[in-house]
């Protein structure tokens, strides 16, 4: 199954099950998501709303192509994912139904511990990024054109298009791990061998990291399967 | 040990003590030395906890329990979760009471009034309905102590193991990732203690010298350093003293009273087995109790 949570407006959402599709900061680009076969019930078309309410569509179609995968198209300006699921086609609880018409009643998403050190960050691959030779590493990340207001600014104060982060030594490593096949949880055991803090210490800090690399939307993350024991 | 259970290392907290394997943590503390809680978890679903109360006289242990199983009955039924308990003199721990309840999850622990200190001490180990919980908790708090024998009190957690006499008491504590900070005082004394991760990163650029003196309590004290060993590890030894108007006047006003002079002593090392830095500092002590909490501390 393919889950992905997305950090929008600063509050976790999972999308869960084969209807819900997503991924974050995805622009201007078409990315294949594998899924298993028990997912796809069905051949179909599938849409999405832009997160930035643009009122265009993504398209999610099953690939037939590919081995059981679907082909979303996104369009130039999306950015990340919505919940693609109609309110009256699944179960939900009274709150939540409420919650869609009301936003302040919705009742937050809660991640269990488990479930967030299952999970499987990837990053956004539209960035870039370089090592220094420091050890550091330097992320390019597209700003965001979404108004015409920015795109006049960059073009009328030569801004660049790009801005950078940098990353240090452990942060770093952290990113290079976050490769779609390191859980939480591995990234988690590595960091405690590298840096020889405790386990507790790097699983706060490796946590929060990735937290705010999904806020900035530079990662977002993919259901993992169960924690081995 | 059974179950590959090692209970190696040492967490420490206002005097009460006990060892867990090497991968669990504190994950939570509050109180002091009278009344307190400790919490410890394992990576997995098992969790050991620890509250305390200091007791002047010898308290009914049993009526305490009754109530303590009371409140985890109420709460166990308004979230509506069969509750079954039960309670037996103890045969695992000496003087004790031990109990075993099911609600949500498995508890075994017990309760004791501890004849010397007259705490009265609740432990307990709970998990999930497959985790082995009675070995666990067996092991566990068979190594639960709440008093030291030698008068010094083990502060134990998150890599950090140092020993205080017990007249010091905890007054401020700072867990964060990557940094530690719990500082002590006992009348005029004042004691802190510091441990920092990642030295490899924060030495990449900065002498331990450099760093001690400009990232550290240390940059706020006018003072004067040697460059030294400690436990083998290379060291920076400081002396100073504060700088403030408030502290001058209040030295001033010390020195009427006769009272110890405003003097900051402290030793700053680099750890490089764990990757970490150390650092004790005595304000208004003697050089000698630098050198005990030195010595208790162990760094790797």
């Amino acid at each position: 199954m393919l889950h992905f949570v997305q950090h929008d407006k600063r509050v976790p959402v999972i999308l869960s099950g084969a209807k819900n599709l997503g991924v974050a900061m995805v622009r201007d680009a078409s990315l294949t998501l594998s899924m298993t076969a028990g997912d796809c019930h069905s051949e179909r078309s599938e849409e999405s709303r832009c997160s930035n309410r643009c009122g265009c569509f993504a398209n999610a179609q099953h690939d037939m192509t590919g081995k059981q995968g679907w082909t979303v198209t996104f369009c130039r300006d999306f950015v990340g994912a919505t919940e693609r699921v109609p309110p009256y086609a699944r179960e939900m609880s009274v709150r939540e139904f409420i919650g869609k018409f009301i936003p302040a009643v919705k009742p937050k998403p809660v991640l269990s511990r488990q479930e967030a050190l299952t999970a499987i960050p990837i990053r956004n691959p539209l960035l870039e990024w370089e090592r220094t030779e420091e050890g550091e590493l330097l992320l390019k990340v597209p700003v965001e054109q979404r108004s015409l207001v920015i795109r006049w600014a960059i073009a009328a104060f030569r801004l660049p298009p790009v801005r950078h982060i940098q990353l240090d030594e452990v942060g770093a490593a952290v990113w290079e791990l976050c490769d779609g096949e390191h859980t939480v949880e591995s990234i988690v055991q590595q960091m405690c061998k590298r840096t020889r803090m405790s386990r507790r210490e790097v699983e706060a800090s490796v946590s929060m990291f990735l937290k705010m690399l999904a806020d900035r939307r530079l990662v977002a993350f993919k259901r993992g399967g169960k924690k081995k024991a | 040990m059974k179950h590959g259970l090692a209970p190696e290392q040492i967490v420490g907290w206002q005097g009460v003590s006990l060892r867990v394997p090497p991968d669990w943590s504190v994950t939570g503390f509050q109180g002091d030395a009278k009344e307190g809680y400790l919490r410890i978890d394992s990576p997995g679903s098992l969790v050991a906890e620890v509250r305390w109360a200091q007791a002047r006289k010898a308290v009914d242990v049993r009526k305490r329990l009754d109530a303590y199983l009371n409140l985890v009955e109420r709460q166990a039924k308004k979230r509506k979760v069969t509750f079954t308990g039960r309670i037996k003199p103890s045969e695992d721990w000496e003087g004790a009471l031990e109990f075993n309840y099911r609600a949500d999850r498995k508890v075994r622990g017990f309760i004791r009034q501890c004849p010397q200190c007259r705490r009265v001490v609740i432990a307990q180990v709970s998990g999930d309905k497959d985790d082995a919980v009675v070995n666990v908790a067996n092991q566990l708090l068979d190594t639960l102590q709440d008093h030291s024998e030698d008068g010094w009190w083990t502060w134990a957690l998150l890599g950090l193991v140092v020993r205080l006499p017990e007249r010091f008491a905890l007054v401020k504590s700072q867990v964060m990732s990557g940094y530690l900070l719990l500082q002590f005082r006992s009348r005029y004394t004042e004691v802190s203690v510091e441990r920092w991760g990642l030295a490899d990163v924060t030495l990449k650029r900065w002498t331990l010298a450099e760093w001690a003196l400009q990232a550290t309590e240390w940059k706020r004290l006018k003072r004067q350093y040697t460059q030294g060993d400690v436990k083998q590890h290379p060291a920076v030894q400081l002396v100073g003293r504060r700088l403030a108007p408030t502290v001058w006047l209040r030295r001033k006003i010390e020195r009427l009273v006769l009272r110890r002079p405003e003097e900051v002593r402290g030793v700053v090392w680099h750890c490089e087995p764990s990757n970490r830095i150390y650092s004790v500092r005595v304000e208004r002590g003697a050089e000698e109790l630098l050198g005990q909490i030195i010595d208790s501390v162990q760094c790797h």
